[in-house]
Parts: structure tokens; C-alpha cells; sequence
């Protein structure tokens, strides 16, 4: 067949039929190339179910229950590039724990309304999938109380929302009455962009009231010796006692002093004075502390609670103070800074 | 294998011809094509689009405010049919001329009907000839036996007895069930009705005997109306009450006749053995199909409440299972 | 460049991407895996797969689109994707290349000219779609057979990739196995020797698709042919000629594989060629088809349906066995999309999803059939695999809220596929007095679809003669027991005159240690006498209908190994109307 074949020269014509088909077949193959890249249905549930375990097994629904309707997505429109890879959820607070567990605790005393998830994925890229938490925590205080208590220490500022940091593989912020948590699969740059565009277009779809009011008090913080990432707002049984909440604290370490300052802005003056005067008596009376004598250089009382030191004073609607300080020098340091922080605010 | 066609080709031939090929292949894909487009399936594979049917057998009742129920004492199926129609008012209050009768019995097995699981033949023959008696223009009989349908016909003698009365069996086959609902049931939603014999009639009466039933407690005149059922209808068994309230709201008959002459008293829905019978002497007419087994019940030593369908029909506006506040006129025969 | 080198590059391009995607048609993102490559693109590309369910279902199914593009192609150049795209048709060229390769050029030119044979493959067409053509009881998709692209995937999917994986172990670890290989791969082998009798026997003979292509392609302005008379009739254009399409005398326009060859082989003054016109030489438009075979054809398509649906297969017979993986559409219409390619059986990754053998009905042979006892789990929850393998939606591509019955699913329920009952007489707790318990702990679903009816109950020879107490140490006559034996924390003992028996946590030979003192051990007036029974604590499997989804994970854990305790049949099966087992009731 060769040698009968091999006389032959091909016509201009055949050359060009001949060339038709090999960009057919190339055609063809590029074809084939970008369609790989999109990963069959079969194969993105496959390695969902591979990543995320049994959390995509049906939840268990309790038998002749009716059906409840699905919940619409987090987003009415999804950001290019962006998709959901599975039905978003929805948790009450009587169901948070099924999805968060134990770390419900944190959100219902803090004021939680509700909690809506879904997982997001970017596409052709099953490696940087996230999932997106969304609590409605029903005020911007209380929203800016979960973010604040749960804050990490190694982060790295964001501006998205209100207040906003990214830690590893997570983006939490706090817009409005929301709190957001952004958790992807891993840390790559891929994720972080995917979590960024989320929440860009969360915050840009989601109208609400504005910022917490109660946060530009964690503002008057003295800056000097304060801990980063330490200011957080708790929300109720500040130190044990029952009947402190709403109150901002941070952290200081300056020159060997080791301190907690606290700060709460009241209803009123003589709220504040009331709630300082059982502060004190929570403190002596309940822990066993002991009142050290006034001094002059000292605003309110300071009591030795065993080795640490607390203090406590009232600034008008401010009830503020110490909290275990190492010192009882140390502790009137402090309280003499956060007092003049206090009553002079910076314009 | 045709010889080559000698084709002297001219330049303008082979023009013409390839102009020819081309137009006939644009057209084949163009055909092509439009049939893919016309064939394109926009629905998912296995997706039906059948809508559930709903009450699908007509109501036949009558509401003509004329006595509901009449209990008549005797041995002779024939005379006690009689007397119990006259009681009544007459077959002819109930059958007008022209009308178009389809008479349910029971022949779900095939056993000779001196066993007493089946309707008796006697009294179905009679009933046959009061119907064309009163002017009917046909009669039909039909079920939908467990047992083969041809068997059932003929060992129970209904079959023959229908033949020599002027009657029309109606032996059901797999075309003659048709997708039905009832209107506001939970059990019969899309089920296969035995709907081809109810075509076009006007009159429908129910025909059954007085027996034990293991699963139900008893069957009579109600549980009759399961032989219209088709399919896989055992599964009704895993909520017996249920279907036989269902079937009392698919099926408002014209007038039923419970035949408790001998009833079965255990060993139900089959029997097998006369010692399983026992003489009653007790024939039930009456247009309130469950007031007629709520009396029927008292026979086999039961009452009405130790059979839960009978109150469920009756919560539904049924009939009424105190067959005594219906002043049922007692007869002998 | 020659035509027929772009030929070659063509069938090498085709094969290698054949070959590709059958190996990589395994679930997973990994570069040889199945990602997004269209693994059932060369059965999309089959005009005879779409005209075959198209008259078995009277719609054509949107992945069967490619199709179109097939007959275009053939409409207006001829049988091209025979000559350089039927990858099939490239390995018989090359196996025919093979064995012919040192015959002589007047034995090639003997074995490629027309035989009156080569009409057989346009009867089997005949009869093959006759038999599709029936209304949807009677329609039945045998292409399945001898279609080269099912039948390529098929001899692939079950017998060269596992063989050429044995040992191997890189397509699938710990390897695969399948029922009935040595069939599909003997087939295989038989009709790529038939190259040695006649070069291309399949594609000349037996391909229905070469067949439909020989029709459709007669419509095509082009073709080889003579252009002009000044052919030697040398005979050499039959030389390599892969159709025996006869291009120096008539040429049998629907027999040509648009192979080319003829244009190289033919010397020296060049008469053949690519033409837009008739072959000066005449052409042979006719199939070769003879009335008497053509209706004993019809006659053969017309009784095949109804022959095979007398068996009762779609209907009360229906094998129970017979069960088909999630998301296969209801069995009459199964079998009229199925086209017996086993993609979804390759994909599969536990390796349950089988081809049925003739067991299930020779209609539904090497059709999907779940096998739990092979694989190595049963059918997974979390998969949705075949569904998106199959190209002719006979099994359905699911996602994960329609196969659990969940959002938009809700009011349909769970997806079942058939339905698990224990065999009392082999079950271990039930039968044998053994505890085990291992189905109930594997079933996947949500609440469990198997749970635990717990009994206590008297081993064999329980009753031993008491002899003392001592705290919560009991010594008791007869034979000896063997030490350890009651202590596996399944057994317990009671005592006389004690209502309640008490775990045992030690034994030797003639004492028992109870988990507790026994109660009366305190009143100073101990049982001396009287018989202790020892007893066994049993959780035996009990199936919930409603919850049970099929799936056969619990049949592949039973421990008998042999004929399982429980197992699965088509029972209850979501997708049949009439095979469900529990009354369905509508609030």
C-alpha cells in the first residue's frame, strides 16, 4: 500500500480539505479543553459531600412534619463568578444549636434573632468554597457585641460593613444588625477574593439603619498601652455580676502594668452612680474584697479582690473603672487615665 | 444488481445534477432540523403530566324523601326480594322505563354460592327480572372478583342465573379500569376504577351478602363496593376502615340488598364450609347503605360499633348508623 | 498534506479520545478524572442512538442534539464519520491492517470487493428499529447490541479497562469486578477477528449505524468517483478500498467509508477523485436488499416487541432483583432509553451498579442492575454519578435535594430505589441468637430506616444449678463453662426468685460475676438451691418501609456473606407507580 501510495502528490485542493480537518480536530479539542474545566454535577455534589461530610445529608425532619419551604438564598443576585452550592438554611433560636452547637450560648443572650446560611463556591474552582453565616442579632449593639467578643488576635483590618477584620481563612463584620461570618475552606488568595465579593455585595444589597451608636464609645479607650484587637462589648454578666451588661472592655499592658479597663455609657447620672454603688457592694460583699482607704488621686473606690485590684467610678451617664489590675498602684494609674479619657472627650 | 447506466457526462449535466444533490441535502438538513426542533424534549425523562381525575363514578342516590329501609324475614331470596321492594314502594319507585341498570354483586370467589361467600344467584336473577320487569331498557352485572373473573361468574352460578333472567354480564377487563379519584379521600387518589360498565348507566344497585371478614369485622353492602376497585388494591388492607369509608363516599347507589338469608358467621370474607354458616332468615333493602350493614352487623351477633367505617361514613353525611330513627317497616315473606 | 493522512491523524485522534474518556469517566477532580470531559460524547454523536430513542420515546433528548451534527456531516460528504471518526471503525481498520498486512495485493483486491452480505447490516437496522418504533408498551431499544459506540463503551467499561487494570490498580483501587466480563470481552475479540476473514466484516456487515450512515449519505452532492473514462480498470483502487464500495466499476455510493484510500492507490492517470458529481463509472444507489429479506426484516421488527414484553418482565413479572440505580425513569421507559452502554455502570464508584445478564430477562441485559453484594459498599447517599453519565436520561441526572426529597422536593419524599427486609431464618440476632446489629449501625438514612426490636432471651443449655453467692459472684454447677465466653457484655444472668436478670462481666468455668450484687445477697437468706439462667441480650434489625430508600449499604455489611440476612429488592421502588408495597394516603 505504501509503495503504491507514496507517487502520489496531493492537489492544492486536497491539501486544503486535508487542513479542514485537522482545525476541526483542533477546534474540537479545544473545545473539549474548556469544557473539562466545568465540572460536572455529578462530580461537584461528589466533592461536596467529600468536603462538608454529613452536612449535606438531609436534615432530620420530624416524621408527618410539613414540608417547610426552602429558604430563599442570601443574595437575590449573585456576584460573578460566584454561586451557591447548595439550598440556603435558616435557624431560629430555638435551632441555632443544631447548626453552631455550643457556641449558641454566645449569641442568644447577646439578642440573636436569627441565622441564615449557605455554601458559596466559586466557578470551576471546588478547592475555595466557602460558607456564609449571617446572624441577625437584631440591634447594631448586639451585633457589634458578638463581633467584638469573638474578634481574633492575629487579624488584619478590612474595610467592608461597619467594622470588619479578617483572620486566616475567615471575614467577620458587623453591618448594621448583622454579624457575618465568612469561612472558606482554606486560606488561598482565591477564597479571600470570593469572601470579599460576598460581602461587598452583602453590604451593598442589605439596607439598614447605620452603624452601632454605642460603638464610638470604645473610642474613648486611652490608646496608649491598649492591647490590638482587645475592645469588645459584652453584652450580659460582665465579671460575674448579674446585673452589669452593655459594657465595653480592653485590654493594657504598658510598662509592666497589666490591666482590664471597663466602660459603660447608662440611661442616666444616677443609673450609673446606683449601678457603681452595687458594683462595689457585688465585689466586697458577694467576692469577699477588701475596700482600700480613699485617696485623693483616686476617682470612686478601690477594692482588693485578693491580690488584683479593681476600681470602679462614675463620669456623669459613664460608670467605668479597672478590672484585675496586678497593682493597686497600677490600678489608680489607670483609673486616673481612663477618667480623664472619660470626661474630656476628644472633639 | 442493475447494470451501470451509460452517462456520456456533459459539463452542463453534471452543473444541473450537482445543483439537484445540493438542493435535495439542504433540504435533509433542513428536515432534519425542523423534526430535532419539533422533537426536542423540554420536559425532564419519566415527567408525566397526568392530572388526578376526581369523583369519578356519578351519584346515583335518590333523595326523594320516600322510606329508606325495610327488613324482611324469610328463606325464599326471590319472595323476600319482592316483599322488601314493595315495602319500599315498589321496584318502580326506584326503576323507571328506559332506564340503564348496572347491578354490583359479590363474586369474589369462586365457590358455589351454597357456601355463602358470593351473592346468591336467586336472588340476583330475581332482581334482574324485577328491573326489566319495571321497564328497564338493560341490566348488567358485573365485579371485579379476586379470584379469575370467568370462574367466579360461573361457579358461583351468578353468571348463568344472569344469562337465563335477561341479563348482561359484564366480565371487567384491563381497559375497563380507569384512573379515578374521590372527592376530598386521603386513600383513593388516582386509583384504577372499574368505570367501563358504568358507562351510560342510570340505575346502580348494590347486591351482597352477610359475612364475617377477618380484616374488616364484617363485609356487607359497603365493603361490596371494593370490586370496583382495580390495581394493586391489597394495599387498602394496611387501613381497612379507611378505604370502606372512601368507598362509601366514591359509590351513592341507587338502593342496596343485603342478603343475610344465611350469613357467614367466621372464617370470613371465604368461608369454605357450610358449618361456617348459619340461617339468619333476614333480607335488608334500603337506600342508606349504613343503616342496611349497621342492621346487617346485628346478625352476625356485632353492633355498629364494633365496625369504625360505618360511623366514619356516617361523619361524612353517608347515611346513618341508627338504622331505628329510619322506622324501618319489618315484613315477613 | 493527503486526505488520507489527515485520515489517520483523524481515527488516532478519535481513538485516543475514546480510550480518554472512558478512563477518566471516574468521579473526581483529578486530572484523570471525570471532571467536566463529556465521557458519553461518542454515544451523543450517534445518529443511530438518536433515532432509536427517539422513536422509542417520540421526543429527542437535549444531550442526543449532537447527533444532528453526524448527519449533517453525512448528508453532505457521505459516510465520513465512518472513514475518520468511528473509533470503532479505526480499531477494525488497524486489526484488519494487521492480518492483511503480508497478503498479496490481488488477495486485498479479491477480499475488498462488494459482497451480496454487506446488506445484513441494513436488515439488523431494519429490525432493530422496527422493534423501536412501537408505542411506548411496545417499544423496544435493542441497538444496544450491535450500535459500535454502546457496544465499544461496553466492551470497554467491563472487560479491557478492568483487565488492563488488574494488578494495576490505577483506574480503581482494589480493582473491579464484573458479571458477565468474559462475555462482553469475548465479543469483543470475536468481531475484531472476523478482520481476519474480511477486512472491516463489522463496519461492512453487521454496523447499523454504517447502515443509517449509508442512507443518509446517499444524499450527499459529493462523493468518490470516476472523472472521466480514462480508467485502465486496474483494480488497484480495491487494493486498501476499506468499504468494498466497488469505485472502478458502479460504485455502491452507501457502502464508501469516505476512506480515501482509492484516490491514493489509483495510478497512474488519476480518474478517481473527490467529485461533485456521479462516478463516470456508474453508481449502485441500491442497498442490495432484497424484498423477501426486506419484509422478513419488517416481519422480525414488527414481532420482536411484542415477542419479548409476553415474558411479563414490565409487568406482574417483573424481576425483583431487578434494581435499578437512582433516578431511572420507570421500567417500561428505562428500557426504551437504555442503551445498554454501561457509562453509568463505569462511573459508578463503589462498583454495586452491575450489566444484568440474561437472569433479569434477555431484554434487559447489560443494562444497570445493582448488585450489593459486589461492590464494595452499596449505593451511596451522597452520589448522584450515573444520572449525569447516562446520555438518554433512562436514569435521570438527580441533585442531592431531589434524591433525599428535600426543598423543592419535599411533597415527592425520598428517592427509593427498592426496599431492604431481613431474612429472619439467617439474620444472626434473629435466627441465631447472635448479637450483631451492623446493618442498623450502616444505614445511612436519616432517621434510620432500620432499628432495633430488643429481646432477652435463654441461650442453649441455659439453665445451670446454683451452688453459692458471694457478693456479686455467683458459682454455678454443670459443665464447665468456657472462661470469658458469657463476659462479652451481651449476656446476663438471672437468679431464683429475682424478676430481673443482671449483666455478666466475668465468667471462669464455674462462676459467674455479676454486674451488681444481686438484691437478695443482703437479706441473709440466699436462694441455695434452684436453677441460674444465663441469657442473651439481642437487638434484632426491623425495617421501616417508609424510611427504607433501597440502597443496599446494609446488605453489603451483612455479615453472611454468603445469601445476605437482608436484602434489597425493586419492591416499593419510587419510580414504578405500581410496585409500591404501602398504602399511599393523602392529607
Amino acid at each position: 500500500m505504501a509503495t503504491l501510495s507514496s507517487r502520489r502528490r496531493p492537489k492544492p485542493r486536497e491539501t486544503l480539505a486535508a487542513a479542514a480537518v485537522l482545525c476541526a480536530i483542533l477546534t474540537l479539542a479545544a473545545w473539549l479543553l474548556t469544557t473539562q474545566a466545568r465540572f460536572s454535577p455529578a462530580v461537584t455534589i461528589a466533592s461536596l459531600a467529600a468536603t462538608a461530610g454529613s452536612a449535606l445529608a438531609p436534615a432530620a425532619e420530624p416524621a408527618g412534619a410539613p414540608a417547610s419551604p426552602r429558604p430563599p438564598d442570601l443574595l437575590a443576585a449573585w456576584p460573578a463568578g460566584l454561586r451557591p452550592l447548595g439550598p440556603a438554611e435558616q435557624f431560629s433560636p430555638e435551632t441555632l444549636s443544631d447548626k453552631i452547637d455550643g457556641k449558641a450560648e454566645l449569641y442568644l443572650p447577646a439578642g440573636f434573632v436569627g441565622l441564615r446560611c449557605q455554601r458559596l463556591g466559586l466557578d470551576g474552582n471546588l478547592q475555595s468554597w466557602f460558607e456564609a453565616y449571617v446572624y441577625d442579632m437584631g440591634q447594631p449593639d448586639q451585633a457589634y457585641s458578638v463581633y467584638s467578643s469573638q474578634k481574633r488576635s492575629v487579624t488584619q483590618e478590612t474595610a467592608v460593613g461597619d467594622f470588619s477584620y479578617r483572620a486566616a481563612n475567615q471575614l467577620c463584620l458587623v453591618h448594621g444588625h448583622f454579624y457575618l461570618e465568612l469561612i472558606a475552606a482554606d486560606e488561598g488568595a482565591a477564597a479571600g477574593r470570593a469572601t470579599d465579593a460576598f460581602a461587598a455585595a452583602f453590604v451593598a444589597a442589605t439596607p439598614v439603619t447605620g452603624p452601632t451608636a454605642a460603638a464610638r464609645d470604645a473610642a474613648l479607650f486611652p490608646r496608649e498601652g491598649l492591647v490590638p484587637n482587645s475592645v469588645m462589648l459584652l453584652s450580659t454578666d460582665v465579671f460575674g455580676f448579674d446585673r452589669l451588661n452593655h459594657v465595653f472592655v480592653a485590654r493594657y499592658r504598658h510598662n509592666g502594668d497589666e490591666v482590664t479597663l471597663f466602660l459603660s455609657r447608662r440611661a442616666s447620672a444616677a443609673e450609673a452612680a446606683e449601678l457603681a454603688t452595687a458594683l462595689r457592694g457585688f465585689l466586697v460583699d458577694d467576692l469577699g474584697g477588701r475596700e482600700l482607704p480613699a485617696s485623693a488621686n483616686v476617682p470612686g473606690v478601690l477594692i482588693d479582690a485578693g491580690g488584683v485590684y479593681d476600681g470602679v467610678f462614675t463620669s456623669g451617664r459613664f460608670l467605668a473603672g479597672v478590672h484585675e489590675a496586678t497593682s493597686a498602684a497600677a490600678a489608680e494609674r489607670w483609673l486616673a487615665r481612663l477618667q480623664t479619657a472619660v470626661t474630656a472627650p476628644p472633639p | 444488481m442493475k447494470p451501470p447506466p451509460p452517462i456520456p457526462p456533459t459539463a452542463d449535466m453534471n452543473r444541473r445534477d450537482f445543483l439537484q444533490r445540493s438542493v435535495r441535502a439542504g433540504g435533509a438538513i433542513a428536515l432534519t432540523g425542523g423534526l430535532a426542533a419539533w422533537l426536542w424534549d423540554r420536559r425532564r425523562p419519566g415527567q408525566s403530566h397526568r392530572e388526578p381525575a376526581v369523583a369519578s363514578v356519578p351519584d346515583f342516590s335518590l333523595r326523594d324523601g320516600g322510606r329508606p329501609l325495610a327488613i324482611v324475614m324469610g328463606r325464599d331470596r326471590a319472595a323476600m326480594l319482592r316483599r322488601g321492594l314493595d315495602a319500599l314502594g315498589g321496584i318502580g319507585r326506584f326503576i323507571r322505563p328506559g332506564d340503564r341498570v348496572l347491578v354490583k354483586v359479590n363474586a369474589a370467589f369462586a365457590t358455589p354460592a351454597l357456601l355463602g361467600a358470593t351473592s346468591h344467584p336467586d336472588l340476583v336473577a330475581e332482581l334482574v327480572r324485577q328491573c326489566l320487569g319495571a321497564g328497564a331498557a338493560g341490566v348488567a352485572v358485573t365485579d371485579n372478583p379476586i379470584n379469575d373473573p370467568e370462574s367466579c361468574f360461573m361457579l358461583t352460578g351468578i353468571g348463568p342465573a344472569v344469562a337465563a333472567a335477561g341479563g348482561r354480564l359484564h366480565v371487567p377487563r384491563a381497559s375497563d379500569f380507569t384512573s379515578g379519584s374521590v372527592a376530598g379521600g386521603r386513600l383513593l387518589r388516582n386509583w384504577p376504577i372499574l368505570q367501563a360498565p358504568l358507562r351510560g348507566v342510570t340505575k346502580l344497585i348494590g347486591v351482597a351478602p352477610v359475612k364475617h371478614h377477618a380484616r374488616a369485622g364484617a363485609s356487607m353492602t359497603l365493603k361490596n363496593w371494593y370490586g370496583l376497585l382495580g390495581g394493586r388494591r391489597n394495599q387498602f388492607h394496611q387501613d381497612i376502615n379507611g378505604i370502606i369509608e372512601e368507598l362509601a363516599m366514591l359509590v351513592r347507589p341507587t338502593f342496596v340488598v343485603l342478603d343475610g338469608t344465611s350469613s357467614m358467621m367466621a372464617n370470613g370474607p371465604t368461608g369454605g364450609s357450610l358449618a361456617d354458616l348459619k340461617p339468619t332468615n333476614t333480607m335488608i333493602l334500603g337506600t342508606d347503605g349504613v343503616a342496611v350493614d349497621a342492621f346487617g352487623a346485628t346478625l352476625l351477633g356485632r353492633t355498629a360499633a364494633d365496625l369504625p367505617y360505618l360511623a366514619r361514613a356516617a361523619a361524612r353525611g353517608i347515611g346513618t348508623v341508627d338504622f331505628a330513627t329510619l322506622n324501618p317497616i319489618r315484613e315477613s315473606a | 498534506m493527503k486526505i488520507t493522512t489527515a485520515r489517520r491523524i483523524a481515527q488516532i485522534f478519535f481513538f485516543a479520545l475514546f480510550v480518554w474518556l472512558t478512563v477518566v469517566a471516574t468521579v473526581g477532580t483529578g486530572w484523570s478524572q471525570w471532571r467536566g470531559w463529556p465521557i458519553a460524547w461518542f454515544l451523543q454523536i450517534d445518529p443511530l442512538v438518536a433515532l432509536g430513542t427517539v422513536l422509542t420515546t417520540r421526543s429527542l433528548h437535549p444531550p442526543l442534539g449532537w447527533a444532528l451534527l453526524t448527519i449533517v456531516l453525512t448528508i453532505l460528504f457521505g459516510r465520513v464519520f465512518c472513514g475518520f471518526i468511528c473509533p470503532f471503525g479505526a480499531l477494525h481498520q488497524f486489526v484488519s491492517w494487521l492480518g492483511w498486512r503480508g497478503r498479496t495485493a490481488r488477495d486485498r483486491i479479491a477480499a475488498n470487493g462488494y459482497r451480496p452480505a454487506q446488506a445484513v447490516k441494513y436488515y439488523l437496522l431494519l429490525v432493530l428499529l422496527i422493534a423501536a418504533a412501537g408505542n411506548l408498551p411496545f417499544a423496544l431499544l435493542q441497538i444496544g447490541w450491535l450500535d459500535p459506540m454502546a457496544l465499544l463503551h461496553r466492551s470497554f467499561n467491563l472487560a479491557v479497562l478492568p483487565a488492563a487494570d488488574l494488578g494495576l490498580e490505577r483506574l480503581h483501587p482494589g480493582g473491579r469486578l464484573y458479571q458477565g466480563a468474559l462475555w462482553v470481552g469475548a465479543l469483543l475479540a470475536f468481531l475484531l477477528l472476523l478482520n481476519l476473514i474480511l477486512p472491516r466484516f463489522f463496519c461492512r456487515i453487521l454496523c447499523p449505524l454504517g447502515a443509517l450512515l449509508g442512507i443518509i449519505g446517499r444524499l450527499a452532492p459529493w462523493g468518490i468517483g470516476k472523472t472521466a473514462a480514462k480508467c485502465t480498470e486496474c483494480s488497484l483502487c480495491d487494493v486498501a478500498c476499506e468499504g468494498a464500495c466497488n469505485p472502478m466499476g458502479p460504485i455502491r455510493t452507501s457502502e464508501c467509508l469516505m476512506c480515501m484510500n482509492c484516490l491514493d492507490t489509483c495510478v497512474p492517470a488519476e480518474p478517481l477523485g473527490y467529485v461533485p458529481r456521479p462516478s463516470a463509472g456508474g453508481e449502485i444507489t441500491a442497498f442490495g436488499v432484497s424484498r423477501r429479506g426486506f419484509v422478513a426484516a419488517l416481519a422480525g421488527g414488527l414481532a420482536a416487541a411484542p415477542l419479548a414484553r409476553l415474558g411479563g418482565s414490565t409487568k406482574s413479572a417483573w424481576p425483583a432483583g431487578l434494581v435499578r440505580p437512582p433516578g431511572s425513569v420507570a421500567e417500561e421507559e428505562f428500557l426504551a432509553r437504555c442503551l445498554k452502554c454501561t457509562a453509568c455502570i463505569r462511573v459508578c464508584p463503589t462498583n454495586t451498579l452491575q450489566a444484568a445478564g440474561f437472569a433479569h430477562g434477555w431484554e434487559s441485559i447489560w443494562t444497570p442492575v445493582l448488585d450489593n453484594r459486589i461492590g464494595t459498599s452499596g449505593c451511596q447517599l451522597n452520589c448522584v454519578a450515573c444520572g449525569h453519565a447516562c446520555p438518554t436520561g433512562a436514569i435521570r441526572p438527580l441533585t442531592l435535594e431531589e434524591k433525599f426529597g428535600i426543598g423543592d422536593f419535599a411533597a415527592q419524599g425520598p428517592i427509593r430505589i427498592g426496599l431492604a427486609a431481613v431474612d429472619r431464618g439467617r439474620c444472626l440476632p434473629w435466627a441465631m441468637q447472635r448479637p450483631c446489629i451492623v446493618c442498623e449501625e450502616n444505614c445511612p438514612v436519616t432517621p434510620k430506616a432500620i432499628h432495633l426490636s430488643a429481646v432477652e432471651e435463654p441461650v442453649r443449655d441455659a439453665s445451670l444449678p446454683l451452688v453459692a453467692i458471694d457478693g456479686a459472684v455467683v458459682q454455678v454447677g454443670g459443665p464447665p463453662l468456657p472462661p470469658g465466653r458469657l463476659a462479652t457484655g451481651d449476656y446476663a444472668a438471672r437468679l431464683p426468685g429475682e424478676p430481673l436478670s443482671r449483666r455478666i462481666v466475668a465468667n471462669t468455668s464455674n462462676t459467674l460475676t455479676l454486674d451488681a450484687e444481686p438484691e437478695s445477697a443482703g437479706d441473709g437468706d440466699l436462694p441455695t438451691d434452684g436453677k441460674v439462667d444465663i441469657l442473651v441480650r439481642l437487638q434484632r434489625p426491623v425495617v421501616d418501609p417508609e424510611r427504607c430508600i433501597g440502597c443496599g449499604i446494609c446488605e453489603h455489611e451483612c455479615p453472611m456473606t454468603g445469601l445476605r440476612a437482608i436484602r434489597v429488592t425493586a419492591d416499593n421502588e419510587t419510580r414504578s407507580a405500581n410496585r409500591g408495597v404501602l398504602l399511599k394516603a393523602s392529607f
